[in-house]
């Protein structure tokens, strides 16, 4: 018995894909061989002026279908060898008349095309490359076409099952047809001149003759019908189509991460992935079957609530659930997404998730985590395996811009928390762990301008001593909201990746009576490296005065009213930077707490209409003050709150704009 | 001249016997029949992919075939047609730039005429699973229902249409 790849479900595999090659030469041989490098040739059929298309193809066709059947007959390849496309009549018949009506207006079809462009005819090549763009705008409009892409599903169809008839009889009935048709296609091109007919087609009389004789035989042959065994096989699809359409197919990985925890439902889960991948890490419980054993593997499983099939992605499990469904398993579903959609959407810790999440989501997350992961699988040091980088994502992963104290609380042991406040407040009590920071230590007077942030390496040095690491997650404590603002404006010079704001501050973790300590811990210093290039969102004078006079950048003024206005007077000169917008700091915060920020809907549209744009606007937006400690808060709300992606620091601010009597200055 | 041009082509009775042959020696070494247009499809989500990753990963029909799509038997199915096509060309000496059309025909109508029918081809063939490689051709063989109805409303098509392109083969 011969083994086909796709029997052997290789079809994907190097010696498959050389052969494929190989038979490709033969293929592309032949058809050039015919003529069919010609689109002029190719057209003929359509005018009556050149019969060879329908010469080659059904001689081509008859050769290939009566060498099958022999094969089947002999027993020396078996049906289930061979891939069948199934039947879609509406699809076919569509797609058939639109095929034709484009072969007959481009002259070439793609087989005959790439052997045209081979051959140096310009047409075949222009024509290519319209089939791939056909082939795109197929894939790009599949959403409305998909109806007519599954129109009239019926499995895999034999066409003489449709027509009542024996396979061997239907064989014969065809090569009769074929011959016919030769005969007729000769008498076309030689305007029906017998004579010459004749005389022409000395081989066609031999041809014929063969087909006929093996055709013939084969009819006569017990009806050893093989082709038919796929029918029944197959006879199941348009209801797995149903299924499909139904969304009965698939389970999400939250909803089976809810079942496997709640215990309640009989569920087996099949690793699809390969033994190695297997062992490395799975699921809790699920099995792992060859894939030519799968179905008898599960038979016990039968009565299961669920089956679940996964892998890293889709494909194979989808293909497996095909092959399951028809052999009768009604519970099969696919885990939507696979493992990485596990990952992303159940196992990711609840800190490093953007959204907001209740206490309630948090527990669950803890649940699912233990659940998965605490099995006692060797799994190596990490608490996760590595599934084609799934866990690398983690560096774009950024905390929420605010956390509340619940949440600090119950991620204590995953952050590293800094108190901006100042003596004797931090001595007399702190969150525990907290280490202090006093942010003055990172500003400074720098080339004569007075309260800058200092350069990206010493505000590294002053982390470093500090103990602080570039992979901490750091939560900042405060008592002033533009403290914390100022020390993420720091942070963010020398590009630390993660890093929040407890919203209310130090009060707030008080008024909620948690736990406060007075001990100080020693931590060792670290080696802090800035990012390169961190610091670009500070913005000079220089660049502000250039961009402001070109009116490519909208400056949000934080100051008090009456310093915008120039009312009070506090730096050289009073006034603003001309087409500056007026919004004082503590707008932005809570009357009774200021150390809290309102809410992110309040804030977002009070920013809106300030800025005449919401944060999907690339505008260049500046965040300026009297000395860039209240600018910090602005740029923080509008860059990590409200997500405007392109906000700057103007550090310098007033004190420096002032000064300088060429600036302009606005009342 | 015409006449001896035709007759340089092979008997289309024996290229046609090697033609199923070659069918014949595809179904038994891969299990499966021959293709174009897939090949074609699989080139153009790979440019597709090189252009825009993230859209074309997930479009539901090309983000199937996943980040390799030229990762398949039948791009390297279509690849040997080229290159069997180009030797057989070569040995017959039928390598010729031109694009191919009626004396009395402008040559840039003519491409247009191409592209336009590439675009048609190349959807429809999305659509029926298939061109004439691997619905006509390998579907008939196998006796498939959907494959000979294809094929039948090929022909329908084609002729109905004939007669509006008809120019662009008038000498």
């Amino acid at each position: 018995m011969i083994e086909t790849y796709f029997g052997a479900n290789l079809l994907s595999s190097f010696p498959a894909f050389i052969s494929a090659l190989i038979i490709g030469i033969a293929f592309g041989w032949c058809l050039e061989q015919a003529g069919f490098g010609s689109s002029r040739r190719l057209s003929g059929i359509f005018y009556f002026r050149d019969m060879a298309v329908l010469k080659v193809m059904f001689s081509a066709v008859i050769t290939a279908a009566l060498g099958l059947l022999i094969l089947f007959n002999l027993g020396l390849i078996s049906p289930e060898s061979i891939y069948f496309p199934e039947t879609f009549w509406g699809a076919q018949i569509i797609g058939g008349l639109l095929f034709g009506v484009g072969f007959v207006i481009g002259g070439w079809c793609p087989g005959t095309a790439a052997v045209g462009a081979v051959s140096g005819k310009f047409d075949a090549l222009i024509f290519l490359f319209g089939a791939g763009l056909g082939s795109m705008a197929f894939s790009e409009s599949f959403d409305m076409i998909k109806p007519y892409y599954l129109m009239g599903a019926s499995g895999v169809r034999f066409v003489y099952d449709d027509l009542g008839l024996p396979v061997g009889q239907f064989a014969l009935l065809l090569t009769l047809v074929a011959i016919a048709a030769f005969w007729i296609s000769e008498l076309i091109e030689t305007k029906f001149d017998f004579a010459l007919a004749a005389q022409r087609s000395k081989g066609l009389w031999v041809f014929s003759l063969a087909i006929l004789i093996v055709a013939s035989g084969i009819s006569v042959l017990p009806a050893r019908s093989v082709m038919g065994t796929a029918t029944t096989a197959l006879s199941g699809l348009p209801e797995v189509y149903e299924a499909i359409s139904r969304a009965e197919d698939h389970i999400e990985p939250v909803d089976l991460a809810r079942e496997l925890v709640a215990g309640k439902s009989k569920i087996i889960c099949v690793d699809v992935r390969t033994l190695e991948e297997y062992h490395e890490w799975h699921i809790p419980g699920a099995r792992h079957f060859p894939l030519e054993s799968v179905a008898a593997g599960l038979n016990k499983y039968k009565n299961y609530d669920r089956i679940v099939l996964y892998s890293n992605g889709t494909v194979h499990p989808a293909q497996m659930w095909v092959v399951l469904r028809l052999k009768g398993f009604r519970n099969v579903f696919v885990l939507a997404d696979g493992l990485k959609g596990l990952f992303e959407t159940v196992l990711k810790p609840a800190v490093l998730r953007t959204e907001a999440l209740s206490q309630a989501q948090q527990r669950e997350i803890e649940q699912w985590r233990s659940y998965f992961l605490s099995s006692g699988q060797t799994v190596g040091s990490a608490a996760m395996p590595d599934f084609s980088g799934v866990m690398n994502k983690a560096k774009n992963w950024s905390l929420s811009p605010l956390v509340d104290v619940e949440w600090l609380e119950s991620n204590l042991d995953r952050v590293r928390i800094i108190d901006t406040r100042p003596q004797p407040e931090y001595n007399s009590g702190h969150i525990d762990g907290a280490i202090s920071l006093n942010i003055e230590n990172l500003r400074g007077n720098v080339g004569g301008m007075p309260s800058m942030l200092l350069p990206p390496e010493m505000i590294a040095k002053v982390l470093s001593l500090a103990g602080i690491r570039p992979d901490d997650k750091i939560v900042i404590v405060d008592d002033k909201i533009r403290n914390a603002t100022l020390l993420a404006a720091a942070l963010n010079k020398v590009g630390h990746a993660e890093l929040t704001i407890l919203n209310g501050g130090f009060n707030a973790w008080r008024a909620a009576a948690k736990p406060v300590s007075r001990s100080l811990r020693s931590l060792p210093t670290s080696d802090y490296q800035p990012v390169e290039g961190a610091d670009a969102f500070i913005i000079d004078t220089e660049e502000l005065y250039e961009k402001a006079l070109a009116k490519k950048v909208r400056i949000v003024d934080a100051r008090p009213s009456e310093q915008y206005s120039g009312q009070e007077v506090t730096e050289a000169r009073g006034g603003h930077i001309p087409w500056a917008l007026n919004r004082p700091v503590t707008q932005d915060l809570m009357a009774v707490n200021e150390s809290e920020f309102r809410p992110a809907e309040e804030l977002k549209n009070d920013y809106i209409a300030l800025l005449g744009t919401d944060s999907n606007g690339n505008d260049e937006i500046v965040a300026n003050c009297r000395t860039g400690h209240s600018a910090s808060q602005a740029w923080y709300v509008m860059n990590r709150i409200l997500g405007y992606k392109n906000v700057r620091l103007y550090d310098g601010s007033w004190t420096i704009w002032a000064a300088d009597e060429r600036l302009p200055v606005e009342k | 001249m015409q006449e001896n041009k035709i007759n340089s082509y092979m008997n289309p009775y024996l290229a046609g016997f090697l033609l199923g042959l070659t069918l014949l020696a595809s179904f038994v070494v891969l299990g499966t029949g021959l293709g174009a247009s897939s090949g074609l499809a699989r080139i153009s989500a790979w440019c597709g992919l090189c252009v825009s990753p993230d859209h074309f990963l997930k479009s539901e029909y090309f983000g199937a075939w996943g980040e390799n799509p030229t990762g398949y038997y039948l791009f390297y199915m279509l690849i040997g047609v080229a290159i069997g096509g180009f030797l057989s060309a070569l040995s017959s000496s039928r390598i010729s730039i031109e694009t191919e059309r009626g004396n009395s025909f402008g040559a840039w109508s003519r491409l247009w005429l191409a592209l336009s029918g590439g675009v048609i081809v190349g959807f429809a063939s999305r659509l029926a699973r298939g061109c004439t490689s691997g619905q006509a051709l390998t579907g008939t063989a196998l006796l498939l229902s959907g494959s000979i109805v294809f094929l039948l409303c090929v022909f329908a098509g084609g002729y109905l249409a004939a007669y509006f392109v008809r120019r662009q083969w008038h000498d």
